[in-house]
């Protein structure tokens, strides 16, 4: 972790000496994280790419104001969680319909647990964004209260309230998918 | 409708299974879930329903941004320079700027200090901010085929 702090902190610097190419090393390094939580918000894949593209044109350009005793990832999530709620808010005003059906979850390593993965996959696509983000912050990236508190901006009481209600809705839709699953194969 | 003090105690017992520092003592949580068998379903139900998402992992994506991220920044000229720099450009700017205004007045012409102040400071401030202007590096690179 300190590694990696130290390795993002001296791309940083080169960056700043203006070289342009070296910011490819951060967003190699992080992209694949970044399209996948700007997916869990934004439930579709091409906005989810758009919104990348641009959160690292606007972390370059913010590069200046990078505190170098913080982590590279955490800043930059704060710079794509803002974008990624620009985009929902305009969709509230012109609605997409067209949500993809995509895939935030890695195909389990044991197929015996495919239709497990497959189901969580669609509670966590019906779940609201911010419950959903959260759940995969906290138990698909394994974040401390104290961790979700900063990438949210919110106090780490705060994350664990919300916490808890997402993960009681979380278990409602579970629950109630598993039951019409269980009634579907008693028929 | 739950009390407060059972929502409470369901927060703070989460939080202890997340091996968080829980707001209340663990004395404090055992006492209420051992008398208050809702607070204790639904804590065990909340543990039992997260199993299934603590056994996922986040997909791997493939697709590369980088080729969009780097054609929009060369369309940018400015490379990103923390604040504090500018601020230090701006005032060796300045200084330059008074040198020179030194340097042709009549009656300072011919002195040595305001044609070499301004080397001198354009080092200095290279320096402390560890810039290479030229790119001078220690690595030798042999150009053209040796054989």
């Amino acid at each position: 972790m300190i590694e990696s702090a130290m390795d993002d902190m001296k791309t940083i610097e080169r960056c700043r000496a203006g070289q342009t190419e070296v910011f490819g090393e951060l967003v190699r390094q992080y992209q694949s994280q970044a399209i996948g939580h700007a997916l869990a918000l934004l439930g579709n894949l091409p906005d989810a790419l758009d919104v990348v593209q641009d959160a690292f044109v606007a972390a370059y350009q913010a590069l200046g104001r990078f505190d170098a005793s913080r982590r590279f990832y955490p800043w930059f999530y704060t710079i794509l969680r803002n974008r990624c709620y620009k985009v929902l808010t305009s969709r509230e005003r012109r609605p997409v319909t067209d949500i993809d059906n995509v895939q935030l979850l890695a195909p389990p390593a044991d197929e015996a647990w495919g239709d497990e993965s497959a189901a969580v996959q669609r509670v966590l696509k019906e779940l609201a964004p911010e419950d959903r983000e959260l759940l995969v912050l906290k138990h698909l990236d394994g974040l401390t209260y104290e961790e979700l508190a900063q990438r949210l901006g919110v106090p780490a009481g705060t994350v664990m309230s919300r916490l808890y209600h997402a993960r009681r809705r979380f278990r409602e839709k579970f629950t109630g998918m598993l039951d019409d699953h269980l009634a579907g194969t008693d028929e | 409708m739950m009390s407060e003090r059972c929502e409470k105690v369901r927060l703070a017992a989460m939080a202890a299974l997340d091996g968080e520092p829980p707001p209340l003592s663990e004395q404090e949580i055992r006492e209420h879930l051992a008398a208050c068998a809702a607070c204790r379903v639904e804590v065990e139900q909340l543990q039992r329903a997260m199993a299934p998402l603590d056994r996922q992992k986040p997909r791997v994506f493939a697709q590369d941004v980088w080729p969009g991220v780097e054609a929009a920044l060369r369309k940018q000229t400015a490379p990103a320079q923390p604040r504090r720099e500018v601020y230090v450009f701006a005032v060796l700017g300045l200084f330059l700027f008074a040198c020179k205004v030194l340097g042709v007045l009549p009656e300072l012409g011919g002195n040595w200090p305001p044609k070499v102040l301004p080397l001198v400071a354009a080092i200095v401030v290279f320096s402390v901010l560890k810039q290479n202007p030229f790119h001078i590096t220690g690595n030798l690179k042999l150009e053209g085929d040796l054989r």
